[in-house]
């Protein structure tokens, strides 16, 4: 039973077995690079299907590196690489202190050479030779044997025990990373992730909810801005965890900066921490690359998203266009019925629509490329029957070779690029002079009328004399509103739903992505990474080259083992070795010919 | 730990380890012009230096002085490379842009140095390849300068390119490891560099004829990103690549890659060399031996996984700053951890169990595949949060 222990030990030492993990670490890991981790589970189900879906959920391939097995790798590999540096360091140290330590296993083949050399006469020839070949020997000497030895690098020893040191302490900081106590609390089930989203804070019940306390965690928390929170959420398998903070965190104000060619060059959140009574212990502000620390945890800014903008919306039908748009006041974020049978999702807001000029298709400034199409909004309008259409409008008008149009852009999967409905903007400004050439258009050819282009002509100049006259003396307006109608009515009969709407008014508000982290560990995995560049610095630019003599008297002369390594590949010991033996050959020889 | 026979025969350390008074004098010049150009930065911009500019400073001050002491033709490289950037900086400051100034149209400017690097690079490339074939020394010599011009107009186009990010729009400025445009550039000019360093240590120049090509396919891609893909636009900097940090990982890991680049086609060259001595072909004659090139692949793994490492650890505090935490194994992290086991490997296997020849040659030559996927698969065909490299 002992013997099986042992030869137990020795395999789970060797490094054949750590380097099988390794692979076996490799392997889990490209599995974790080529499929996103922590996608919601609707995703995977949709992509894999509901079989593969379950078969991949079962072996956590949703959070590879997070899963028992992948811990488990991890855990054995530094029971391993402990157990080898416990086996090997007092063989290393004992290297390093005493240079006398006889390799045995360093030399390969021991040739002995017996010379006639007497002791004291050999060992002082051989001192002067190994001198002379550049390895200047250490003498010990007894009435009946002597030893020589050569040692550069004998520190080399070191390079292993802190490289291997600092691999132990970097999976001990992964394990604790992956918060090991928690999880198996939620194996156990004596926590529960919640996975309803929408549930307000207070709400989560208990089970659901890490201690203050909590020595390691990293959760992210949005925050529209003027609000304050003391929780951060940890994503936790399909739902999350509540973690209470120690402080209250309030953003102040959230605000993105731009470049001249739109892209963002910085999120930056102005954010206050105080206590529960609402006293400001600090103020601070974070961004990219520049967190806050604060008694030990830290806060980053990590994203940003619509922090629930206010919008007056006008809902204008097109199935009925000769009724008032409907007015609609609604949150970013909102669902909506404006039109039956359709359920519309505000999906998102941006400030800035930044694009160049050319694309645009209009006349670019001198001074930039690029041009700023003002605020958009997108939603999705969907029927019950699960058809949807995506929408971006832009709130201001933008100017093509003097016309003005609202741009309304349509795609009805979101991997296609948008299609622009460019709706000509009236003389008194909106889209309501279009609504009313729709309405008398229809009113016209409700009686069987075909539409031509004479009709379309005649209801054209109707509607300008009987409710635009401002531009009645303006042909070159009038031809190219005209035309401007035409192109949109033909662009029209793509269009998916019937109604469009506009923005109003909006009220902005960002919401800022904060991540609140907690992670003590920070010092060791410093520690770690030095031990680890030094380790590396030694074991490849300190060796180690060891030559040494063995001499043991006998009757008729002094036996002779020469050995020695390098841990250089290209070097000459094994040359000098073979010299020092033909020089003992020639000069015994010629003694003993005397 | 075996050792192991190898003649120490062939191998030249002469160059760059005992000077004579002529040497040690260009040392000491070496050492006071870098020394003087630190203090003129300092100078100049201590005034928006944070803590960790001095750091970085300090790293690049004491890293090229140490290089060029140990290997003294980069001190002529840093000489002419900083001559002609300032010249180009100089002549931006007083006007001559390449609207008017045909030295700036044609030479200087920063995309047009890198397609003179890129012309260069080709060149040399081929002419290694005649040498290879024709045995002629002075295709060899030819080569080895065309490379030497190469490098030159890689890093001034470098060098002139971090001032072009600033004109126009000074918040733009960066130094030109943004993009793929420029990381290629980088590379495309650091692996040369490294290349002549081996092959002036080592007086290996057939060598030339397996690395060079790898370069040259480097410098299509980089040409095609360039005319294809109009990647030299200049462009700002995204939030999480604005920090210090990227003036030392970035160059880093490109040093490390060039390394294991030239490793791995080191190792080709073993192989073949191998085969063709068992064959009795002509390619081994010009190979400089196995030992030299087993010692070429050992050194530039070392090399470059010291800098891997320091590179990779250096990420993980950047990436604790932007991020939020030291490793999230994001595709380009994990990858980067795979490129590491898998070299941390290949030295056990030397230094621990004595692995030698053939079996380590391919090691070396296959661990390319795994190292261009980090480099560059990742940001081709993984998204995550490296996925600034996209095309």
């Amino acid at each position: 039973m002992q013997k099986r222990m042992a030869e137990f030990f020795v395999i789970f030492t060797s490094m054949r077995f750590a380097v099988s993990l390794l692979v076996l670490l490799a392997i889990a890991a490209i599995i974790g690079t080529i499929l996103p981790q922590a996608q919601p589970y609707a995703d995977y189900a949709h992509q894999f299907g509901p079989f593969w879906f379950t078969v991949f959920k079962s072996l956590g391939l949703y959070d590879v590196y997070g899963t028992p097995w992948f811990l488990a790798i991890l855990g054995i590999l530094v029971l391993s690489t402990a157990s080898c540096l416990i086996r090997n360091i007092p063989t290393r140290i004992m290297g390093m202190v005493n240079i006398w330590r006889d390799h045995g296993r360093d030399g390969g083949k021991q040739d002995v050479y017996r010379t006639s050399l007497r002791l004291a006469d050999a060992t002082s020839a051989l001192a002067s030779w190994m001198t002379a070949a550049g390895y200047e020997p250490r003498v010990r000497a007894t009435n009946t044997s002597a030893s020589l030895v050569s040692v550069r690098g004998r520190f080399y020893g070191a390079g292993y025990i802190l490289t291997h040191v600092a691999i132990v302490i970097f999976c001990i900081g992964a394990m604790y990373n992956a918060n090991l106590p928690l999880k198996w609390k939620i194996w156990n089930g004596s926590i529960v992730p919640e996975t309803n989203f929408s549930e307000p804070v207070s709400e989560v019940p208990r089970v659901s909810t890490l201690p203050l306390d909590n020595p390691a965690y990293r959760g992210n928390v949005t925050l529209p801005a003027g609000d304050s929170t003391d929780n951060a959420f940890v994503p936790s398998g399909n739902g999350y965890l509540v973690q209470p903070l120690p402080f209250v965190i309030y953003l102040h104000k959230f605000d993105i900066t731009y470049y001249s060619n739109g892209m963002p060059k910085n999120f930056v959140s102005d954010i206050y921490i105080e206590n529960q009574r609402g006293q400001v212990l600090k103020r601070a502000v974070v961004r990219v690359n520049h967190p806050l620390s604060y008694r030990g945890v830290d806060i980053y800014q990590a994203s940003f998203s619509d922090g629930g903008t206010l919008l007056r919306l006008d809902n204008h039908s097109l199935s009925n266009p000769g009724t008032s748009p409907k007015h609609v006041t609604a949150r970013m974020g909102d669902t909506l019925t404006v039109h039956d049978g359709y359920q519309v999702k505000l999906k998102s807001f941006s400030l800035y629509n930044v694009i160049p000029a050319k694309a645009a298709g209009v006349t670019a400034s001198h001074s930039s490329p690029f041009v700023d199409l003002g605020p958009s909004m997108t939603y999705i309008a969907s029927t019950s029957s699960g058809q949807a259409a995506e929408f971006k409008t832009f709130v201001s008008p933008i100017t093509r070779s003097g016309q003005n149009y609202f741009l309304q852009g349509v795609r009805t999967k979101q991997s296609q690029v948008y299609q622009y409905l460019l709706i000509p903007v009236g003389p008194n400004g909106g889209i309501n002079f279009f609504m009313a050439y729709l309405t008398q258009l229809r009113d016209g050819t409700a009686n069987g009328t075909d539409l031509s282009m004479a009709v379309a002509t005649r209801i054209f100049k109707r509607l300008v004399i009987t409710s635009y006259p401002s531009i009645m003396s303006n042909y070159q307006q009038q031809a190219r509103l005209f035309q401007a109608t035409m192109n949109a009515m033909t662009q029209l009969q793509a269009y998916p739903v019937p109604f469009i709407m506009t923005v109003h008014a909006y009220k902005h508000k960002w919401a800022a992505g904060l991540e609140v982290t907690k992670w003590p560990g920070t010092i060791l995995l410093y520690f770690g990474s030095v031990l680890l560049v030094f380790g590396i610095m030694i074991s490849f630019y300190m060796p180690q080259r060891r030559l040494m003599a063995k001499l043991t008297a006998v009757s008729d002369g002094t036996d002779v083992v020469i050995n020695g390594h390098s841990s250089r590949s290209v070097n000459n010991i094994p040359d000098v070795i073979q010299s020092l033996y033909e020089r003992l050959k020639t000069e015994g020889e010629g003694e003993h010919n005397e | 730990m075996n050792s192991v026979h190898v003649r120490f025969g062939g191998l030249n350390n002469d160059d760059g380890l005992r000077p004579g008074w002529h040497g040690r004098g260009m040392d000491g010049l070496w050492a006071l012009l870098l020394t003087g150009g630190a203090v003129a930065l300092l100078l100049l911009f201590s005034k928006s230096f944070g803590y960790w500019q001095y750091v970085i400073l300090g790293s690049w001050y004491v890293a090229l002085i140490v290089a060029g002491l140990y290997w003294r033709p980069l001190q002529n490289v840093v000489y002419v490379v900083v001559a002609l950037s300032m010249f180009a900086v100089w002549l931006y400051s007083i006007g001559q842009t390449p609207a008017n100034n045909w030295v700036m149209r044609y030479v200087l400017q920063g995309d047009v140095a890198a397609l003179w690097m890129s012309g260069f690079l080709l060149f040399a490339t081929i002419g290694y390849e005649v040498y290879l074939f024709t045995h002629k020394s002075s295709v060899a010599a030819a080569s080895t300068a065309m490379t030497w011009l190469g490098v030159v107009m890689g890093f001034t186009a470098l060098g002139v390119r971090w001032r072009e990010t600033y004109i126009g729009h000074p918040s733009w400025g960066h130094i030109p490891v943004g993009n793929l445009w420029e990381v290629m550039l980088l590379f495309c000019a650091s692996t040369s560099l490294f290349y002549l360093f081996y092959e002036s240590r080592y007086k290996a120049k057939a060598l030339g004829a397996f690395v060079m090509p790898l370069v040259g396919a480097a410098v299509l891609f980089f040409l095609w990103i360039t005319f294809a893909q109009s990647m030299d636009k200049i462009q700002p900097l995204i939030p999480a690549l604005q920090s210090f940090w990227i003036k030392l990982h970035v160059p880093m890991m490109f040093i490390a890659y060039a390394n294991f680049t030239i490793a791995s086609l080191v190792g080709f060259a073993y192989i073949l060399d191998g085969a063709s001595q068992k064959r009795g072909g002509r390619l081994a004659l010009i190979l400089p031996g196995q030992p030299i090139m087993d010692d070429i692949m050992y050194a530039a793994i070392t090399f470059g996984f010291l800098l891997f490492t320091i590179a990779t650890i250096l990420g993980a505090v950047w990436a604790a700053q932007a991020w939020g935490g030291f490793w999230s194994w994001d595709p380009k992290e994990t990858w980067s951890l795979i490129v590491w086991l898998n070299y941390a490997g290949y030295l056990h296997a030397r230094t621990v169990k004595g692995w030698r020849g053939t079996n380590m040659a391919w090691w070396s030559f296959l661990s390319l595949w795994i190292v261009s996927f980090c480099f560059l698969g990742v940001n081709l065909f993984l998204s995550g949060l490296h996925s600034y490299g996209k095309l």
